[in-house]
Order: C-alpha cells, then structure tokens, then sequence
C-alpha cells in the first residue's frame, strides 16, 4: 500500500485483516499492519466502523487508531496525523461512493464522523473539518491513499456495513 | 540522513521543465528552494525517482505590478518580497507575512511558488495569498489555467496541480487604497511554524462602516481557510473591541484544528480565534495611524 | 600570583583557530581508503528480535559488511558503568548491538558499513529484521506498577539508595504546615551543536589502533575500549579534536565507541561515523526526566523543620556509563543552601522503554532546584510570606561553614566548604533590582517575579594530571589530563601556567586529549577542568619555576631568591640586564649536560592533583516574567543570575558560561521536551519539533560574579563555573509564572498550554 500526501510517500506491504464483527451493535473493526517496504519502519491501524441509525438514513461512524513507528514518526509536526487524515477521508469517501452506488436508498448517508475509540490527549485520531466542504478530489488518483489492498478494505468494510445496514432496515 | 537516488534535471527555461515534466511528471518532483523537500528527501519520506530542478528558470523570478495586479513569478525568494519597496506600500499585508517566514536563511533560499506549491496550511504565505483573493497560474505542455486558493489547496501538503503542472505564477489583486491589514501569528520560538494566526484585510465605506473584509486562518485546518461566516457579518459593521471579539469567535466558529505536542486542538483554536482577534485591532490601529 | 593574569578576561586561545577555520572536527578527518558506517536502529520501543537477514544489502555495490551482535567479541557484551556504579545495576547494562530484544527506538541493532554514507543507508533499507512487538511502558511510575511490562530480568526499579538523618517523621508529625506536592521535570537532552562523530584506523606500521573524535574522557574510554576489544590499553591511541559542545552527553562511552574500532580492526580499514541529528535525538544520552513525591515540614515562623521526597529517575531502557550519577545528585544536593534538622530521600532508578538518559549540564541538581525552589514558594504562599522572606530565615549562615550537609554523593559525605549565602541573596537581589521589578510586577496583571537560590558542586572524581614543560624555544607547553568542550580549557590552564611561571600568556600552549601524549587523566565533566586541572598545573608550573630559577642560579651564580623569571627569562632582581633566556636554560638542561653536572635533565614537570573533597559554589537565579493570557506565551522580562565561585580566572569566561548554562536552563523551564507518543515513539525527533532555543529566545542575562567565598580545597581558591547558569533556571522561571499566575506550576517544561490550564485554575 502507497500512503502519498503531497510530497511524502510511503510504501507498505502487509496484511488487513476483519479483527471483530459485532452484529447485535453493528460494530466491523479491521486491522491494517504494514512494514516500510524500504526502510525499518511499520504502520498498523485499527479501523472501527459502526452502524448508527439517524431517522431515515444511516450514519457510519469511523474510528481509526493508528501507530506508526520510524522516520514518519519522528518527522514531527504532527505529519503523521496529517497523513492519517488524509487516509481517513479517503477512506470515508471511497466507503461512501460504494454504499451510495450499490445501496443509496438504505445508506442515505454515509458520512465518516472519526470518534476515538479512547480519549487520547497527544496522538487522538484527527477529526474531519465536518464544516468544510468536502475536499475536492484530486484529479490523480495517486495523490492521496491508492493502491489495491486500501481498495480491498473498503470494499470488506463495505460488504460488512451493508449487511448490517440491511439487517437494520425497518420490517 | 541522506536520500535515496534520484535523476537530476535543472532545465533553464519554462518549456524546457514542462516538457520534462510531461515526461515524467508522476515520478518527478519540482526543486525550487528545497526548503521543505530536501529535509523529507533526507528523512526518506519523500523518494521522487527525479528532481527537476529550476533554480536556473530565470524567466520565473520577478515581481511587478501591472494592470492593477501584483505578478509574483514562482521562483522569487522571499527575501525579494521582503525588500520590495513597491511591495510594501502596495501591498503591505504580503510583506508583513512573509517578515514571518522562517529565518533570514530561510528567506534567502525559500520561494514564493515553492511555498505555495508545498501547501502546508501553517505557512504564512498560502495564508495571505488567500486573504488576498491571489489567482495561481498553472502551466502544462496541455495548455495553461488560472485557480483560485480554494481550488488549489486540497488539504495538508496537497494542491490541485496534476503531475505535468508547473505553478509558474501568482497574481494579487492590489488592494483597494485604504485597505488596512493585519497578520498575526502565535510560534512557540521565533521562526517556527506557527500554532495559530490569521491574516486580515478590512475595506471601509465613506461613513466608516465596513465595506468588505477578508479573514484568512493560519493552522486552522487541512488547507488556508477563509473565515467567510466572520467576513460577512463584519461588513456594514463599526470597527470596535466587541465587534473584534464577535467577528473571532464566528471565525474559528466550525474549525477543529489538528493537534499535537506544540498544543491540543481546543488550545489551538483558542489560539486562533486571540489571532483573529488581534489582526482585526492590528489593521484598525493601522487605519489609525494612517489617519 | 603575578602579573594579574589569573582573574583578568585574556581573549579565548581557542578563538583564532576557530575563527579562521582552522579547527577541525570529527566529520573533517578523511583518511585513505576510509569506508563509512551507518547504524541500523530499532524502529520499535519494545520489541523481540527475531531474525535478521542481511543478504539483500550485501549484494548492494559498495557495500563492505553488516555486523551483528553475533559478530561481536564476548568481552563486548555490555558497556560497563565508569561512575557511581552499583552492582544491582550490571544487569541493565546496554551491549553495542541489541540481541534477542530491543527495548528502545533507536537502539542499535545492526551496522552497515559501505563506501559513502548515502551506500550505506541505501543498504540498511534492505536488511530484514522481523521484530515482534511487546508491551511499551514509558513513564517511571507506571514501570513500577505490579503488571507493568518487564524490560530486563531484573525489576524496573534498576537500582536507588536511601539518605536520612534526624527524626523526619517526628518532624511532620509536629509541624505547623506541611506542604506536599508531586512535581515533575520533562525529559530533555544536552544537545551539543555538533553530533558525535568517530573515525577508527589501525596504523598498519605501528599496530595502533587509533581513535579521532575522542571528547571529555579519552582516557577513561580508552580504558573501556581496551577492555570490550580484549586489547592493552597502550595498543589504543585516542585523540580528541575539535568538539563543539559536549554538556556532559558527548563524550560519555556509547555503543558506536565500540562499533566503530571494532569494525576498523575487523576490516582493517578505516572506518568514519559521523551521528546525523535525528540518530542523535534517539540515540545520545537524555536526561531529566523525575517525578517526586516531595514534602516540606515547617513551623509557625517559617523555620524548615524537615525535608522529605520520594522520587524516580526515568533512565530510559538501560543503565549507561554513568550509573547511579543523576539520582546520586539529586539526592545529594536536594537540601540546598538551607538548615534541615531532618531529610529522607528515596532514591529510584527506573528503567522504561526511552533512550537512555544520562548526565546534562547541572545534571539531578537542575531536577532537585526546581523541586525545593518550587515548594518553598508554595509553602511562602500557604504562609503568606514573601517567598524570598522564608529563604533568608533558613539559609545556612557563615559561621557554620564549612557545613556537613548530613548527605553523600556516593557514599562520600557532602560538606559546603565556604559560602556566605545571605550577602549573595541580598547582592543578587539588588543587582535584579527586586524592588524596582516588585513594581513593575504591580502595575500590570500576569507579570510575576521569582527566584531560585541553588548549591552546586564542581570538581567531581578527585584528580587530575598535568605536565609543564619549557621548550627549545623558551616557550611553555602545557598537557592537561583534562578535556576542552569549547568551554575554554586551553585559556584558563595557559593563563594558570602563565601566572604561576612568570612567563607570557601569549607563549604558552596547551594539549590535551591525546593518550599518545598525555599519560592519564580524568577529563572534563561536572565542572572540573579549571578547579583541578588548573590546580594540576598550577603544582606542575610552581616546581617548574623552581628548578628553572635553580638552574639559573648556578648559571649566573646569584642565589634562586634574588632571581625572578621574567617573560622568556630569569633576571637577576634589580638588575634585569643580568639574565638567561628560557632557551638557554632548556640547552643547559639537556641530557649531556644535565647528567654531567648531577642536575635533573629536560625541564618538564608532571603534576597530579587530587582534592578528596568538591567545593560547593552557589548562586541565585532572579526572573520577571510577563505572561499572555490569551496565547499562554510567557516573556522574559529581566533575567540574573549572581553567582559565587571564590575566584574567577577568566571573568569574561565564567560570564559566558552562565549565560550558556541559563539559556539552555530556561529553554528546559519552557522549551525543550523529548515527547513520545504511547507507542514509544520520540515524536520531537527533530529540530521542528525539539525546541531548542534561539537568540530570539534566550533572554539576556545578566550576570554578577562575586568571588566572596574561596574554596580552602585547592590552590587557585576556584570552584567550578560551568553549571550555576542552568542550575535554578527552572526554579526561577517557575516561580516567576506562579506569581503572575497566582497558581502553582508542577511541572516542567510550562508550555503555552499549560500556562492557559493554570491561568483557569488558577487562584491557590
């Protein structure tokens, strides 16, 4: 997996996994663990998705915690935040674009609001601006989060999110 | 400490380094005052396969007024804005932010476009440059465009130039005569970048109300961001302390900055709203002493 | 003394080199066929090593080999303590190479060595290392819990001690007021502008193993070197150059002095490392970090009853070369300038998944300041007594020095040699201009004014060695066991050989750092170079003046008292035109000639000094302090530092040295903080993010020098300068903000938003 923001690119091989899947609270969490391809450092997050029904729509809620360690660790200035942020929306757009293209009328609305999973003062996962405008997305797909395995996920999340959704569907 | 490989370039003309960068734009990256690229290309962070270097793309350095527009081509230091007289009686605010980049080193060496190009949303330039209403001029072998701050700056680190882009220079709009400025800002050491600030313009109509403002957020968010809820309830306003506090506290209304040792969140955006605040005193008190 | 030349301000010997680029550096050394090493080092904080596969780099061109532990010698197993050891702590010691865990990020775990630095880096991307993680703990009080994460075989607790005397408990039990806090240092780093940096040759003619890049105890890690590579010392030369700031992390024995000889001699090649700044954050010795439990008992006039603290000492992943040295100082200075009928301290060594910390400039002394300093104007607060009030009631007077202080740095009793620390209270006090900053304090709100008054002690590990030698030239050359880190050893040991000869400050040179050349010595550390170093020459210098009127004598055939050595030349008293030249003096005394008439041949003395006991100089820090409420900035206002060190030899030095000191002591009250994320990840791993200060922060200082209590422990009456300008910097300006906050800061170092967190508490 390539995590690209603006200048800085970092390649990972590894492996995500679907750690936990909650039905009865609609609750998905996947776990991404990666190694520098080049270089000593690794990357894992744990990415937790769930279901919140709002009225006739469907909210997904994401929380990610990521740790990274290396030179993007140590960079500084918060770029590794930068970077999740980044991957965050990515994320949030490409679950969004799925659910709405396969299954628009349950998921009205699938909206990434990142809520930590704990309270962590120094390194809490970064919240979206929920006032701005979405991002516009850039017109190369390489410039923030590509890659198969990111695609893979969101699709497994995906596939995952709308079961439960289904399974919320009013009778 | 040292970067991986690459191919090196250093083209001396625009179509030398547009047609390089159609070769290879994907895999390249633009070297400009290497400010901010050399240090992620010693950290590895960043690993371009090529430079293109334009340190000897003379026609990009220069700074003149025209047809009521400031023109900054891209490669021009920051210390050239710094020193230019012109600059600073036409164009004030510009020159009271780039007084606060980095050091005088710095300055010598970092260039208006790199900065611009490297979107880092605690960066005074991009910062004034979108108070100022400034257009960016893109150029590709496939033909030129003109865009506003709001449609380069993507989000941290991220513009909307496409791999065979050059961003070759940046208009300013002169400021109507009588505009008052401000540009504040909060580093825990001189030179950082900042935790918080803002860069503001205030326009004033005959009877001393506010015609027109422009409130532009430091580190407020993933790109420089327009405080336009504040900007309008500014206008028709009379200039005093509570209308100040009222515009900053509309200003940082929905933000939720980034985080991280330097300071939380929350302390951030209070920090924003002080700095809001204090340009807004700042280009009053100016109007001030003008007057 | 002569001349006025001890105690006048000679310009810097060590300028005119450094000035003209004449100096040279470790990363200045090339030496043919010289191969370049980078390490590999352990991206996690706690981590077992599974397997390392080297294959890929080696085949990259231009790489010569990558070393493991399993390469390593048996005797290189762990790198010993050199201070304060203790034998609890074996245990903990780090070996150059991680074997089956690594506990830190940025331990070393592997070298590669390759024909340029960028081959070598290119390189070390391609080894596979397979780590499995394990549980991170980084503060020293979670160490200690019950279920924390283990780092070694032994408890996180690594090691500590106890000092007590009087009846503490009774103390508290009786006490009118108790004040008691938790108060806490944040981990920063001594950070010298220059890196380390090694190049290792072996001297295919001679067999020597020759070492460039040597700082502050050459001969001390010569004696380690020899030790890990199983070699005689005298097979081992190392050499000092150039170094640009040390602050008692550079220099210490770390695993790159090890990897990087040991790699010359195994690839018979020499081999440069020169530490890039962000291997340096992680790698070189930090320091600070405490957490203490402390309490002060006191009675209803304020008088100290009692002084009681439990702290821990977060020395990172392992115990380095200094062993026990900051806990030790702490312990040991803790009850300050002030009478206390009772103390107890408990002492902590704890390990934690950091860098290994180490000793930094006032090092456990800038910790224990802060702490005492702080709590006394918590007490002075609850009292509502001016804080400056309750240290003049308490301060140990002159009459009662010299002043067992009931404590011991290693066993070894602490006694205050002299100090009339009253009148330095009241000179400090009027220099700031306290009544003048009471006002300006006044007349606006969030301005604060405080105080730290601090003991410190210079002249640690009791002797030094010098030779003094007249040349053909009639010059004098001077060789100091001691070590230059910039501070300006070369110009205080010529201007003590110079006063005590006679001759021209302008004629005498001074070497050091060469084992080749110099037989033994101690080096530079907590202060020493000038008090014992000078002492050794100044004893070299005097039995060379001597012999040289001596010999003068029999060549002028006046008697030695009525002769005087004069610049380059001994004259007869009253009649200078009656002389011989130092030059001629040095043909009479060579060999040939000496033997035949029974006098000593050569004029060169060698000198050993040795003081059983360090001296004690002590000093106030004022600061004014102007707070903004709505970012939390904290300016300095005024800022001074007076300071008694018995006598000055160089003033203009002793300045610089605390204005240094204080610039790095107030950077660590407000800048400077090696942050981790919960991973153990150093997250200030570079100068982005590592505040250290700039001109633009640094306040000016201003700085008394009172030389009111000289030191009976040596002869030049001097006691140490290079620690007072750092030692309460953290008291002061912590004091100074909890005035102009009126709330109690706890912690080092008070950043912007820990200002604004006060500022809302506030009101004690």
């Amino acid at each position: 997996m390539r995590v690209r923001l603006g200048p800085i690119s970092m390649d990972y091989k590894g492996i995500a996994r679907l750690a936990e899947v909650d039905e009865e609270s609609h609750r998905a969490v996947f776990v991404v663990e990666g190694k520098e391809t080049r270089g000593q450092g690794s990357a894992s997050a744990t990415i937790t998705n769930r279901l919140v029904g709002e009225g006739g729509s469907t909210r997904v809620v994401v929380g990610t915690e990521l740790s990274v360690t290396g030179r993007p660790a140590q960079f500084g200035r918060g770029i590794m935040q930068d970077v999740a942020a980044a991957m965050l929306r990515d994320f949030a757009e490409c679950l969004s674009q799925l659910m709405m293209g396969t299954d628009a009328q349950e998921t009205a609305l699938a909206e990434a609001a990142a809520e930590p999973a704990e309270p962590l003062p120094e390194k809490a996962p970064p919240k979206p601006e929920a006032s701005n405008p979405p991002p516009q997305r850039p017109q190369s797909e390489e410039l923030k989060v590509g890659g198969v395995v990111w695609k893979v996920i969101v699709a497994r999340v995906g596939r995952v999110l709308q079961r439960f959704a289904r399974r919320r569907r009013p009778s | 400490m040292k970067p991986p490989q690459f191919e090196y370039d250093d083209p001396s003309s625009i179509e030398e380094t547009l047609t390089l960068l159609t070769q290879y734009g994907e895999d390249a990256k633009i070297l400009a005052g290497g400010q901010s690229l050399v240090p992620l290309l010693n950290f590895r962070l960043a690993r371009p396969d090529r430079l293109i270097d334009i340190n000897n793309v003379r026609e990009l350095d220069y700074l003149r007024v025209e047809d009521g527009m400031l023109r900054i081509g891209a490669l021009t230091r920051h210390s050239a804005l710094e020193r230019s007289s012109e600059l600073g009686e036409r164009v004030p605010l510009l020159r009271d932010a780039v007084r606060l980049v980095g050091h005088v080193q710095i300055r010598n060496r970092g260039t208006v476009g790199g900065s611009v190009a490297h979107a880092d949303p605690a960066a005074e330039l991009p910062v004034a440059l979108t108070a100022l209403s400034a257009r960016f001029h893109a150029r590709s072998s496939r033909g030129s465009r003109l865009l506003r701050a709001d449609e380069l700056f993507v989000t941290h680190l991220t513009t909307a130039l496409e791999p065979d882009e050059l961003l070759t220079e940046i208009e300013v709009p002169l400021p109507a005569p009588g505009t008052r400025h401000g540009f504040v800002e909060f580093s825990r050491r001189h030179g950082d970048f900042a935790l918080g600030g803002a860069a503001v313009l205030l326009e004033s109509g005959p009877d001393g109300s506010c015609r027109h403002a422009a409130i532009a957020l430091l580190a407020a968010a993933s790109t420089p961001l327009r405080a336009s809820g504040a900007e309008q309830f500014l206008v028709g306003q009379r200039f005093n302390e509570r209308v100040a506090a009222e515009a900053a506290e509309r200003a940082v209304g929905d933000i939720n900055p980034t985080g991280d040792i330097h300071g939380s969140s929350n302390y951030r955006r209070g920090l924003v709203k002080a700095m809001v605040r204090r340009a807004l005193v700042q280009a009053d008190s100016g109007a001030k002493e003008a007057a | 003394m002569r001349k006025g030349v001890i105690g006048t301000s000679l310009p810097r010997k060590e300028d005119v080199p450094l000035l003209t680029g004449a100096a040279r550096f470790a990363g200045d050394v090339q030496r043919p066929g010289m191969l370049h090493a980078h390490i590999l080092r352990s991206p996690f904080a706690h981590a077992r090593l599974l397997s390392l596969n080297a294959g890929p780099a080696l085949e990259l061109p231009g790489v010569h080999a990558v070393l493991t532990q399993e390469d390593l010698p048996p005797a290189a197993r762990a790198i010993p303590m050199r201070m304060f050891a203790q034998q609890d702590l074996e245990g903990y010691l780090q070996p150059p190479l991680a074997g089956g865990v690594v506990r830190y990020s940025g331990e070393p775990v592997a070298m590669v060595v390759a024909d340029s630095r960028y081959e070598a880096e290119d390189a070390a991307e391609l080894v596979e290392v397979d780590y499995s993680e394990l549980p991170v703990v980084l503060r020293p009080d979670e160490a200690l819990e019950e279920e924390a994460p283990r780092l070694h075989t032994g408890p996180n607790r690594a090691g500590g001690f106890r000092i007590e005397f009087g009846d503490v408990d009774r103390a508290f039990a009786e006490a009118h007021l108790v004040v008691e806090e938790r108060l806490e240092v944040g981990r920063h780093a001594a950070v010298p502008l220059e890196t380390r940096g090694l190049v290792a040759e072996v001297d295919e003619l001679t067999g020597m193993l020759v070492v460039y890049g040597a700082a502050k105890i050459p001969h001390v890690n010569r004696r380690i070197l020899a030790r890990l590579l199983d070699r005689p010392e005298e097979r081992i030369r190392l050499v000092e150059l150039n170094v640009g700031g040390g602050f008692g992390a550079r220099g210490e024995f770390y695993p790159e002095d090890f990897l990087i000889p040991f790699c010359a001699l195994r690839l018979r090649r020499p081999v440069a490392w020169v530490e890039d700044r962000e291997e340096h954050m992680r790698a070189c010795n930090h320091s600070r970090e405490q957490v203490h439990d402390v309490a002060i008992a006191l009675a209803k006039d304020g008088r100290f009853l009692a002084l009681r603290d439990r702290f821990l000492n977060n020395t990172g992943a392992y115990i380095r070369t200094h062993g026990l040295v900051v806990p030790g100082m702490t312990a040991a200075l803790l009850p300050g300038p002030y009478r206390w009928s009772a103390y107890r301290c408990d002492a902590s060594q704890v390990v934690t998944n950091k860098t290994p910390a180490g000793t930094y400039r006032a090092p456990g002394r800038y910790e224990a300041n802060f702490v005492r300093e702080r709590l006394i104007d918590v007490a002075a607060h609850r009292l509502r007594l001016d804080p400056v009030e309750l240290r003049r009631r308490n301060l140990i007077a002159r009459d009662d020095m010299p002043y067992p202080t009931g404590t011991h740095t290693d066993g070894h009793p602490v006694v205050y040699d002299s100090g009339d620390y009253a009148l330095l209270l009241e000179k400090g006090l009027a220099r700031f201009g306290w009544e003048e900053m009471r006002r300006w304090r006044d007349s606006a709100p969030h301005r604060g004014i405080g105080v730290g008054f601090f003991v410190e002690k210079s002249g640690i590990a009791r002797w030094e060695y010098a030779r003094v030698e007249v040349t053909n030239r009639g010059e004098t050359h001077v060789y100091s066991g001691g070590a230059s880190l910039g501070q300006g050893l070369e110009t205080v040991l010529a201007q003590v050989a110079a006063d005590t000869l006679g001759v021209r400050y302008d004629d005498v040179s001074v070497f050091h750092g060469d084992t080749a050349t110099i037989p033994d010595g101690m080096g530079a550390f907590g202060s020493r170079a000038a008090t014992l170093g000078g002492s050794a020459v100044l004893r070299g210098a005097t039995r060379l003046r001597e012999r040289l009127l001596e010999l003068a004598a029999d060549e002028l055939e006046i008697a030695p008292e009525d002769l005087d050595l004069v610049d380059d030349a001994v004259i007869a008293r009253g009649a200078p035109a009656t002389r011989v030249s130092l030059s001629a003096l040095f043909e009479l005394a060579r060999p040939a000639r000496a033997l035949g008439s029974n006098t000593q041949p050569g004029l060169s003395e060698e000198a050993y000094f040795l003081s059983e006991d360090m001296t004690f100089p002590y000093g106030l820090h004022c600061a004014a302090v102007e707070i903004d409420a709505e970012t939390g900035g904290v300016a300095i206002e005024r800022y001074t530092v007076a300071y008694d060190l018995g006598r000055a030899i160089n003033p203009q030095l002793v300045e610089g040295q605390v204005v240094g000191g204080a610039a790095q002591g107030v950077a660590g009250a407000l800048l400077e903080e090696l942050a981790y994320d919960e991973g153990g990840q150093l997250v200030a791993g570079s100068f982005m993010d590592y505040l250290l200060p700039t001109a633009g922060e640094a306040p000016f200082v201003d700085v008394l020098i009172t030389e009111d209590a000289p030191t009976s422990r040596n002869p030049l009456g001097a006691k140490g300068a290079g620690e007072g300008g750092t030692a309460a910097a953290g008291a002061a300006i912590a004091n100074a903000v909890a005035d102009a906050l009126a709330a109690e800061p706890t912690r080092l170092p008070i950043t912007p938003e820990r200002v604004l967190t006060l500022a809302r508490e506030g009101a004690r």
